[in-house]
């Protein structure tokens, strides 16, 4: 691959990047042309760009960058300049495949550099606005290699996980859960954590049966999940997604995993579900495993396990859980 | 209602309070709730009150610091007293006396610049400092990283964790959400909020202002063709009062 580096980038990685920075000046000075030439070689990365994006700005007018150079550019001058973080860019607020592409491309050729804190708070911007505005799964496995490098070496993780959750949508989940069974222990925690797997898998568990444990819950769950407002500004332990029991013990899935409220629902389901509300959290947990389990079963069984007195629901469920029926 | 050892306390307990003081609204607010509050002693019931008051006015005093806001890539603290971590967090620097390092913060507040939930934690140190006194809180808090929730001292798990409540107290950390903040400042996914008297809240970045103010403020910062406005959550992150009780010494 080091034979497919374009001038540049092999400038920054062998001869480093004070050397690739004074070269290129030399270059903007000598031929704006060539310059840009180097510049829009389709091989350059994000974090070359990144790097040399002082001696590019002021000239940037007059040199010919492709159209992609020329709006990162843009970008990186109005987020650099930003002390606060607080400021919006129009053309990142709206919808646009072009604006998708060139994000994707920053994050896909930037991930794996360790950059300042400037470069981390832009490629955080671009991961965020990927998930939430273009929900782009293509951008996970990028996000999470630098959710985890960022973690060995203790810098800020917030926006990111913030970012990754955004997508809402479960293979997010699946992706991570895979971190379960990692050799890196640093790595399990942060999986475990993120996961909050506490809230499903037996404490004594070990990494193996952890991440089969919550595959297995995730597979029950899928169509039952949506993500919530809970993150890491907000709590120690944020539950960023949970389970809608009353759409799982109902057996009524959802297409998406937005929190959606079931309208328009028949007396009788209501009042399914305020039997439900009156019980503690253990009971209602088994109720809504075991209607998922005879549903999928036998839905006519179901049925008639449905019209039954929540004693005797509530036995049937429990018989189940210890292996009984 | 208030039960302290199983009875409702005694009349003249709350008549040791000013009318309007932020003491006599909590014992207002807690005597006439649907919810029980239960104490084991007077002394932790006492202790809450005066932890409650004390974390009120380290917000206001926050508000009036000029503590500034940025985002954790961009914080900035007083290098004599932190070291900015990483991460963007605070560390206390070593042989650095805890309580000079905290009263730091509000003296010199432009020198210092981070996000909302930092700012929560600085709101309880300070407020810890003015309940236990200077030399308690040196001794139970030697060394205070200021970052998020998963960094904060073990007495402040409680804190850090937000339960559903009943009612948001005086005192109390809620928390406005929102969920279609516009990717590009995700800073604003959310406020952290101190509960303050007469319907206002204290959010670091956002002032002091109503729920409404800070619906507004959060609204104005979702993304476009956004359809859920932010929202204040009911959820509270308390202190473990009974634990933090136990190292103030009884009258």
């Amino acid at each position: 691959m080091q034979n497919d580096l374009c001038y540049l980038e092999k400038l920054r990685l062998e001869k480093g990047e004070e050397s690739c920075r004074t070269a290129f000046e030399q270059t903007c000075r000598k031929n704006r042309m060539q310059a840009s030439g180097l510049i829009n070689d389709r091989r350059l990365t994000f974090p070359t760009l990144y790097l040399l994006h002082p001696s590019i700005e002021p000239r940037a007018r007059a040199m010919s960058l492709n159209m992609r150079n020329r709006r990162l550019v843009h970008i990186l001058s109005e987020l650099k300049t930003d002390s606060s973080g607080n400021k919006k860019i129009p053309e990142l607020s709206r919808k646009d495949p072009r604006t998708r592409s060139i994000l994707l491309w920053a994050v896909k050729t930037g991930y794996q550099y360790d950059g300042d804190d400037t470069y981390d708070m832009i490629l955080d911007t671009f991961f965020c606005i990927l998930f939430k505005t273009y929900r782009m799964t293509e951008a996970l496995p990028y996000a999470e290699h630098l959710l985890f490098m960022r973690n060995r070496l203790n810098k800020n993780i917030h926006d990111l996980v913030w970012g990754y959750f955004q997508l809402h949508d479960a293979q997010a989940l699946r992706r991570m859960a895979e971190h379960l069974r990692a050799n890196d222990p640093s790595e399990c925690n942060l999986a475990d954590e993120l996961l909050d797997t506490g809230h499903v898998c037996p404490h004594d568990s070990d990494k193996k049966e952890k991440y089969e444990h919550y595959r297995q819950w995730l597979d029950e769950n899928d169509g039952y999940l949506f993500f919530t407002e809970e993150n890491l500004l907000f709590s120690r332990h944020p539950r960023m997604f949970d389970v809608d029991e009353d759409r799982k013990f109902l057996q009524k899935h959802k297409r998406d995993y937005e929190r959606r409220p079931m309208k328009n629902l028949p007396q009788h389901e209501k009042a399914h579900l305020e039997e439900l509300h009156r019980l503690p959290r253990e009971d209602r947990l088994a109720l809504c495993g075991y209607s998922h389990h005879m549903h999928r079963k036998d839905k006519s069984a179901w049925s008639k396990w449905m019209q039954c007195p929540m004693a005797e629901k509530l036995n049937k469920a429990y018989r189940e859980k210890e292996g009984m029926i | 209602m208030i039960t302290v050892a199983g009875f409702p306390p005694d009349a003249s307990f709350s008549r040791t309070f000013p009318a309007n003081s932020v003491e006599a609204r909590l014992l207002s607010t807690m005597t006439e709730s649907a919810s029980k509050y239960s104490y084991d002693s007077l002394h932790t019931l006492s202790f809450e009150l005066l932890l409650r008051r004390e974390i009120v006015n380290a917000a206001q005093l926050l508000y009036k610091s000029r503590f500034g806001f940025a985002v954790f890539h961009r914080s900035r603290c007083n290098e004599a007293y932190w070291k900015r971590t990483s991460n963007g967090g605070f560390q206390l620097k070593k042989n650095t006396v805890p309580a000079a390092a905290i009263r730091d913060i509000y003296e010199n507040g432009s020198a210092y610049a981070t996000e909302c939930a930092t700012a929560m934690l600085v709101v309880y140190y300070k407020a810890f400092l003015e309940t236990y006194g200077e030399e308690r809180f040196n001794s139970l808090f030697s060394d205070i990283y200021l970052m998020n929730w998963h960094t904060s001292d073990p007495l402040l798990k409680a804190a850090a964790t937000p339960r559903p409540v009943p009612e948001l107290l005086l005192g109390d950390r809620g928390y406005f959400a929102n969920p279609d903040v516009d990717p590009q400042t995700p800073q604003w996914q959310g406020e952290n909020v101190i509960v303050l008297p007469d319907g206002l809240y204290y959010g670091h970045g956002v002032g002091i202002h109503t729920a409404d103010r800070i619906i507004k403020a959060l609204n104005g910062n979702r993304k476009e063709g956004a359809t859920q406005p932010s929202y204040l959550m009911r959820s509270a992150g308390r202190p473990d009062i009974k634990k933090l009780a136990g190292y103030y010494p009884k009258a």
